[in-house]
């Protein structure tokens, strides 16, 4: 039972969601069932900021090593609660402090990101050696980030800027195949839960 | 007979057992001596051997070393068959022992029947004899097995102790044997028979040997096992050999042969000889020649005085260094090679007949190894002193200065870019096909259409997607468009305003919040009839109301859900996105196939109007930064490579 009630509930879902569009669009069954997504997904948000906050309640409790930064977790979050309880969430003041505050964050946290990944492709090559997937990429890598400095477009050559244009196409022939495979991945995942196979519906 | 009787004496006067070596007996204290006399040979109450005899009996049963495995009681018994054949002993050469045994057994009739005195003394003579001679047959077997399980053990020892610098190898010590004066060295060679003529393969290894010494072994076996009537004849008409021992000719005594070596068998080893002569007790003279040998002060040294310094050693190794392994299988066996003493120890046949020149002594085979070593010395010898090959010359890695430069080179040109680069993008900038689109598209809007604007960013992409973004809006401003904010993430809230403002939009235009992204709209998509309807928690009234969907995002899979979702149910509506750059190529199908009528994307897409949010310089230096990192990989791998290479070479 365990097991078989949310292999149901997915296999319900799934037919129901299929019905309500394609069979009976006018019976409003699919509004019922996408809001009741969206009130189940707010629950499991609310579910999931709570467990958060307690377990860095406990590691303050615990004096845990890090528990400092937990803290800082803790009193941030609070901090925001309060304040859109109190202004609302449509104040311009409470915005812009959040704002102030987000940005740089997550800016930093992209400049990182693209630190990292610069000294990955510097250690590629070292860590996995002449290969045709190193090779490829440290080509195309360098091709296109010469692209992207835009000192050949510059030159206004028609010849060099035609094929800069079919080099520039390139990229979308492996997006087009890149997008196929999702598409027939979401297919057979469809599939899948519909037929009671997915491994995931037996957890 | 079983063991029994062999580990327990009957006394001759009682008939009672006693143990093995008691001298009396412990029933009665009669003396039981006389079981230790030799049958047929008169006793001589002065001789030592007979004397000690039990001990070296008991010590033969004490030591583990010695000690009979299965095969030599089968020897016995086979001997105690032989003896059961024998004719009866005339009485004449009864013992005295026996003699009292049937006279006190006549005296006490009654106790015991005649018959079965006379069996039961019979037996216990038999049973001493058999035990008596059994042992010592397997004492000999197992003194000749353990001699030549020492011989082997030694042959593959020699080579460690040649090792020692300080004393002379044991390969010349036996060539010393063999050649007293080798200044007589060319002289004529010694026509013997071959040494092998069974057949035995000509070089001289250890499957040889054994086979060589198991022949030897048949041969004395089957003397053994001769009838004692007949023992006298081989054993004693051969000559006596130099190495015969006091126990041996105490051996002899017994009416057995004397386990002498057999031709293929001898030995001019010193400490060979002296593992033969290990059994003396009372240390019994050698042969002179082996006596020679053994002190370095005996007369051989004094003959032969200046082999003894190290000169005279290298004149002797000479002529041994240089034959070779070939050579010394063809090298003759000539009479100078050998000692006097061993050339007289040789049967006469094998000195006088002609040989083949391919037989080498056993000695020599057995040298071979040494002289494999005696030959490398003297190679070694020869080359001292002489100037060898010159070493190869190791070259050093190549030197890190050529990287050093290289990477300076790289950091120079981008610092350049950063001080003397253009500080923004040109306006006439070529544009990528879909944002000149995107441009057709928003320029066929007129005053008073509708377009729903969709956030959908985070606030690290804000910077990029801002500065393509602004443009557009305040270009659909410009044209009177009446724009509708939607913000898929909470995030979108107060990131809309930094929008507004570079587009220079009111600051009192509402963003409001659409929770469950395109899903919430999916109703409205595929039931017209539910626009209006009180539980739609978008806030969109009429979705096909609008003329046009602005998707402004960084994902590239929420953009795909509105096209997949949202646009197969409303065919009116038009779909454009703003997108960062690494995000574009994944659109760029969906705009070839006409579900997009244009996205932006990228630095020069920015330039859709006037913006001044976006550095193209500091874009530059990022760029650059990237290009130089993957070149310095590159180039590292290709340093190590090299390096690797000539430390392999080097190697």
């Amino acid at each position: 039972m365990k097991c078989l009630l949310p292999l149901i509930v997915g296999v319900a879902s799934g037919l129901a969601v299929l019905i309500g569009m394609f069979l009976i669009p006018q019976g409003g069954i699919l509004s019922v069932l996408l809001n009741w997504v969206i009130v189940v997904a707010s629950v499991a948000l609310l579910v999931a900021i709570a467990s958060l906050v307690l377990t860095h309640l406990r590691f303050i409790a615990s004096g845990k090593k890090g528990f400092l930064l937990s803290f800082v977790l803790v009193v941030s979050f609070l901090a925001t609660v309060g304040f859109g309880l109190y202004l609302g969430v449509d104040d311009p003041v409470f915005l812009q402090w959040v704002g102030a505050v987000v940005r740089p964050i997550e800016t930093a946290l992209l400049g990182l990101v693209a630190l990292v990944m610069m000294s990955a492709a510097m250690k590629i090559f070292r860590e996995r050696g002449w290969s045709a997937l190193t090779v490829s990429f440290g080509f195309s890598a360098i091709v296109f980030l010469v692209l992207g400095l835009g000192f050949l477009q510059d030159l206004d050559i028609p010849l060099l800027n035609d094929a800069i244009r079919f080099v520039e196409g390139l990229p979308m022939i492996g997006a087009r195949g890149l997008l196929i495979g999702i598409g027939i991945g979401l297919l057979m995942m469809a599939f899948r839960v519909l037929f009671g196979m997915e491994g995931s519906a037996n957890d | 007979m079983t063991d029994d009787h062999s580990e327990v004496n009957l006394c001759p006067k009682c008939g009672k057992e006693n143990l093995p070596m008691v001298t009396r007996c412990v029933h009665c204290g009669a003396e039981m001596e006389s079981l230790f006399t030799i049958f047929g040979q008169p006793q001589e109450p002065n001789e030592e051997t007979e004397e000690s005899l039990p001990d070296i009996i008991e010590e033969i049963r004490n030591d583990p070393a010695l000690r009979a495995p299965v095969a030599p009681e089968l020897s016995q018994e086979n001997q105690s068959d032989e003896l059961s054949d024998e004719p009866p002993i005339p009485a004449e050469q009864l013992p005295d022992w026996l003699a009292k045994v049937r006279e006190r057994a006549r005296e006490e009739e009654g106790a015991v029947g005649d018959l079965v005195s006379g069996i039961n003394a019979m037996d216990a003579v038999r049973g001493e004899e058999e035990g008596v001679e059994g042992e010592f047959n397997a004492w000999i077997n197992r003194i000749r097995e353990k001699s030549q399980q020492e011989n082997r053990t030694r042959a593959r020892q020699i080579p460690d102790e040649s090792d020692e610098p300080d004393q002379v190898p044991e390969w010349l010590q036996r060539i010393r044997a063999l050649r007293p004066n080798p200044e007589e060295d060319a002289t004529h060679e010694v026509k013997t028979q071959p040494a092998f003529s069974d057949g035995l393969p000509r070089e001289w290894t250890d499957e040889a040997l054994a086979e060589l010494r198991r022949q030897a072994l048949q041969e004395a076996g089957e003397q053994e096992t001769e009838p004692l009537a007949g023992s006298s004849t081989p054993a004693e008409e051969l000559d006596p050999p130099a190495e015969m021992t006091p126990w041996a000719e105490a051996q002899t005594e017994f009416g057995q042969e004397v386990p002498t070596e057999s031709k293929e068998d001898f030995h001019n080893i010193p400490e060979d000889e002296a593992e033969f002569s290990e059994p003396t007790q009372d240390g019994s003279p050698e042969q002179p020649a082996e006596k020679e040998i053994e002190n370095p002060n005996g007369p051989a040294e004094e003959q032969n005085p200046e082999t003894e310094d190290a000169e005279s050693i290298e004149e002797n190794l000479a002529p041994l260094e240089a034959p070779t392994e070939a050579e010394l299988d063809e090298e003759p066996l000539t009479e100078e090679t050998l000692e006097p003493a061993e050339a007289e120890s040789l049967p006469p046949e094998e000195v006088e007949e002609p040989s083949d020149s391919s037989a080498v002594p056993p000695d020599l085979l057995l040298l071979r190894d040494q002289q494999d070593r005696a030959s490398l010395l003297a190679a070694l010898v020869e080359q001292e002193g002489r100037v060898t090959a010159d070493k190869q010359p190791t070259r050093k890695p190549s030197s890190k200065v050529g990287r050093l430069v290289v990477e300076l080179l790289l950091i120079i040109g981008l610092v350049v870019s950063i001080v003397v680069g253009p500080s923004a993008l040109a306006e006439d900038a070529p544009k990528s096909v879909p944002a000149l689109a995107l441009n057709e598209q928003i320029g066929t809007l007129t005053d008073g259409d509708k377009v729903l604007v969709v956030l959908d960013y985070q606030a690290a992409a804000s910077r990029e997607l801002e500065a393509l973004a602004a443009p557009v809006l305040a270009q659909l401003q410009t044209e009177g468009v009446a724009l509708s904010f939607r913000a898929i993430q909470p995030a979108g809230l107060f990131l809309a305003q930094s929008l507004f403002e570079k587009a220079a939009l009111p600051e009192s235009t509402r963003v409001e919040y659409l929770p469950g992204s395109y899903l919430s709209l999916l109703p409205q998509a595929v039931d017209p009839q539910t626009t209006n309807s009180s539980n739609d928690p978008s806030g969109v009234e009429n979705l096909r109301s609008f003329k046009m969907v602005l998707l402004v995002s960084d994902s590239a899979e929420n953009i795909r859900g509105w096209l997949e979702q949202i646009a197969p149910w409303v065919g009116s509506l038009k779909f454009a996105a703003v997108t960062t750059q690494m995000e574009a190529p994944t659109l760029s199908p969906y705009f070839d196939s006409g579900q997009l009528i244009g996205y932006a994307s990228g630095t020069a897409d920015g330039t859709l109007g006037t913006q001044d949010a976006f550095n193209y310089r500091a874009y530059r230096v990022g760029l650059l930064l990237m290009l130089v990192m993957l070149l310095l990989g590159i180039i590292s791998k290709v340093e190590a490579d090299a390096i690797r290479r000539e430390m392999e070479r080097s190697e």
